[in-house]
């Protein structure tokens, strides 16, 4: 039982996982973004591209 | 005509490195910030700009732009464009430099003088950075920088930006700049010059040139030397099939050590799951999809990073621009620019990178052209899928005793995916949009011994692509893949293995026909679905389907390389690299071609003529080797 419970919960998060990183238009993941007020992705060193 | 910009608030908080193409930007920008931007020893490595931080001695922080290369401000094509409206604050959602950093070469100040010239009539401030000095100095030219700035009247101070302490003087230079730069700074409008105001450039960059440069350098002996021979007609072409051949032998002959103890790993890792939990979903999921999957590409990491150890090699000795040279007779019989060469070049490793570098050609016919062919170069994505079957399917032998059979296959591969570009570039070109190719200017870069910190840095971070890929989208599509091969169970007294009656199972299943004429099996069929978000994914839901069908543990006794001889003909195992030599596997691919092109149109043709491909070839492959009784 246990053991489904934690399978689900990990089927669950990759599901999303992948809906917001693969499945969704860039532009519309950069929209949500900025309405949750999300920073921009920036690298280590704090260069981005454009 | 002038514009007056009233500075930020924090007056000299951006500037922008500006300077000819291969003269150093990148390297200088990398050793300003600490950033491991790609840098390479051919012009067009950098298309794009890239913004970066570092602080000065006197604390100042700094935002900096790594521009694209350029001769002019006259853009003539996309890359140099970027640079040109970013300089001139007409870029949108960029604000204007407050000062420019012009990068030069030291041993071809020639060229840079005439962008100096242009850049003053911008009017921003501007510091001349001399770059390479050391390298220039050890062929002789001595160039002063005192009278080259007074020449100038800028700042001029040398740099050797891959030398640990190269940039103080440039540091302490941007310093004295910014205290003398008042907050309003008065900005001079740039007009495109006129052939006469070019000739004038022309003679006054004559004229600083003789003043500054001292002694006459002596010539780059051994890269004239080396030319002769790399540049030849006949022996250039032989050298270069040779080294590409060369580097195919070692991905895979130098990898299977390091391949069989990754593979030993997950099988350990697999044991171990088996023995901690009992038996139920999550031991399931964890031996049949994330190990099974994720390990099935992982095992592939040190063919990677081999092939890409050869690529920078290459690059930063400067032969690849010798490369490019050499294809520019072949390339430009397919209809194809010679400055194409990068981008395809670039596609060697990923076709996003490699689209996106085809902004350095100029018309937007011969740029649409390399764009529509980019992906059928072969990407590092596919050398997982390539090097499944052939593991599979080629035996380990030499011919005789010097040739690795499973190598030799891989080049041929390789050299198909080329083939077929040069032939899809050719009707495109010659038939569907006849017109004349514009002749090819490259400057050859001097060779340089590689920088191992350079040549190590760039081997990493594709490796860590690589990981960080398997981590992310492999891993998470394998948990999806094993969900959808094993639910639903198989019902009371079911006979056919449970994957058959999975949600997967009937996917597989549905589309079975449609694929049969191919030799395609329903268990590729299913593989082949999210294969469409990276082309790898494939083989590791290969791995998961085949372990999920194969029941708990199985997997863990037999390799996937195995489990595909014991499964698959020989034809269906050629069929399926025919397919994935011409299929558009890669949504991200589509996407940065939607973007590139702004439209539609183009990632649709691409799309649909390339699984058209896919198809045919696959197809073809699959009835003849059968026909042929293989």
């Amino acid at each position: 039982m246990w053991q489904s419970v934690i399978t689900y919960a990990i089927v669950a998060a990759a599901a999303i996982w992948v809906a917001w990183s693969v499945l969704l238009p860039r532009r519309l993941r950069v929209r949500i973004g900025a309405a949750l007020r999300r920073p921009t992705a920036a690298g280590a060193c704090g260069c981005d591209k454009r | 005509m002038t514009a007056l910009d009233t500075a930020a608030p924090h007056a000299f908080a951006r500037i922008a490195l500006v300077g000819n193409p291969n003269c150093g930007k990148t390297a200088l920008f990398n050793a300003l910030t600490g950033s491991r931007q790609k840098v390479a020893n051919y012009p067009g490595v950098t298309v794009e700009r890239k913004l970066g931080n570092f602080v000065t001695p006197a604390g100042r922080r700094v935002q900096v732009l790594d521009l694209p290369g350029t001769y002019s401000l006259r853009a003539r094509s996309p890359d140099e464009a970027i640079t040109r409206d970013v300089v001139l604050g007409r870029q949108a959602e960029e604000p204007a430099p407050d000062a420019i950093v012009c990068v030069a070469d030291a041993t071809n100040l020639r060229q840079v003088l005439r962008l100096v010239l242009e850049l003053k009539q911008v009017g921003r401030p501007l510091i001349l950075a001399v770059n390479m000095f050391d390298i220039a100095r050890h062929r002789g030219l001595e160039i002063d920088l005192e009278a080259l700035s007074q020449a100038l009247a800028i700042p001029v101070v040398a740099s050797i930006a891959v030398r640990k302490g190269g940039t103080e003087a440039l540091l302490r230079r941007i310093d004295t700049l910014a205290d003398a730069t008042p907050s309003v700074v008065e900005t001079g409008g740039w007009t495109e010059p006129s052939a006469t105001e070019i000739r004038r450039a022309h003679r006054e960059a004559d004229r600083i040139l003789k003043l500054v440069v001292r002694a006459t350098g002596r010539p780059a002996i051994w890269t004239a030397r080396l030319d002769r021979v790399l540049l030849h007609p006949v022996a250039g072409i032989v050298i270069l099939l040779a080294v590409l051949f060369l580097m195919f032998q070692a991905v895979f002959s130098w990898a299977t050590p390091a391949m069989d103890t990754i593979k030993d790993g997950f099988t350990w890792l697999g044991a171990a799951v088996g023995d901690v939990l009992p038996p139920g979903m999550l031991r399931s999921l964890l031996a049949d999809g994330v190990i099974a999957g994720v390990g099935s590409v992982l095992v592939f990491l040190p063919q990677i990073l081999i092939l890409f150890l050869f690529i920078i090699l290459l690059e930063d000795f400067g032969y690849m621009a010798r490369a490019a040279f050499l294809m520019d007779r072949i390339m430009g019989g397919a209809g194809l620019h010679g400055r194409a060469f990068i981008p395809l070049l670039s596609s060697f490793a990923c076709a996003i990178p490699g689209v996106m570098a085809t902004r350095v050609i100029e018309n937007r016919r011969d740029r649409l052209t390399t764009i529509l062919v980019a992906p059928l170069m072969t990407c590092s994505a596919r050398i997982p899928v390539y090097t499944l079957i052939i593991s599979a399917f080629v035996p380990r032998t030499t011919l005789g005793g010097v040739v690795d059979l499973q190598g030799l296959v891989m080049f041929g591969l390789y050299a198909t995916g080329i083939v077929s570009a040069l032939l899809i570039a050719f009707i495109l070109k010659r038939v569907l949009w006849r017109g004349e190719t514009e002749p090819f200017l490259l400057e050859l870069p001097n060779y340089k011994l590689p920088d191992p910190k350079n040549v190590l840095l760039g081997v990493v971070q594709r490796g860590r692509i690589f990981v960080r890929r398997a981590g992310t989208i492999i891993l998470a599509m394998m948990i999806l893949i094993w969900f959808l091969s094993s639910v639903p169970g198989a019902p009371a007294g079911a006979t056919e293995p449970a994957i058959n009656y999975s949600i997967a199972g009937q996917i597989g299943h549905w589309m079975a026909p449609l694929l049969a004429p191919i030799g395609f099996n329903w268990q590729i069929a299913i593989a082949l679905v999210p294969g469409l978000a990276a082309r790898e994914v494939a083989v590791a839901a290969l791995g998961t389907v085949y372990a999920v069908s194969a029941g708990d543990g199985e997997a863990l006794r037999s390799t996937l390389a195995s489990t595909l001889a014991a499964h698959w003909s020989l034809p269906t195992a050629c069929a399926l690299l025919a397919w994935y030599i011409f299929a558009p596997q890669c949504a991200s691919t589509l996407g940065v071609v939607r973007r590139e092109t702004n439209s539609l149109r183009w990632p649709a043709f691409l799309f649909v003529y390339m699984i058209a491909l896919a198809y045919a070839a696959a197809f073809a492959t699959f009835h003849v080797t059968t026909a042929l009784g293989l």
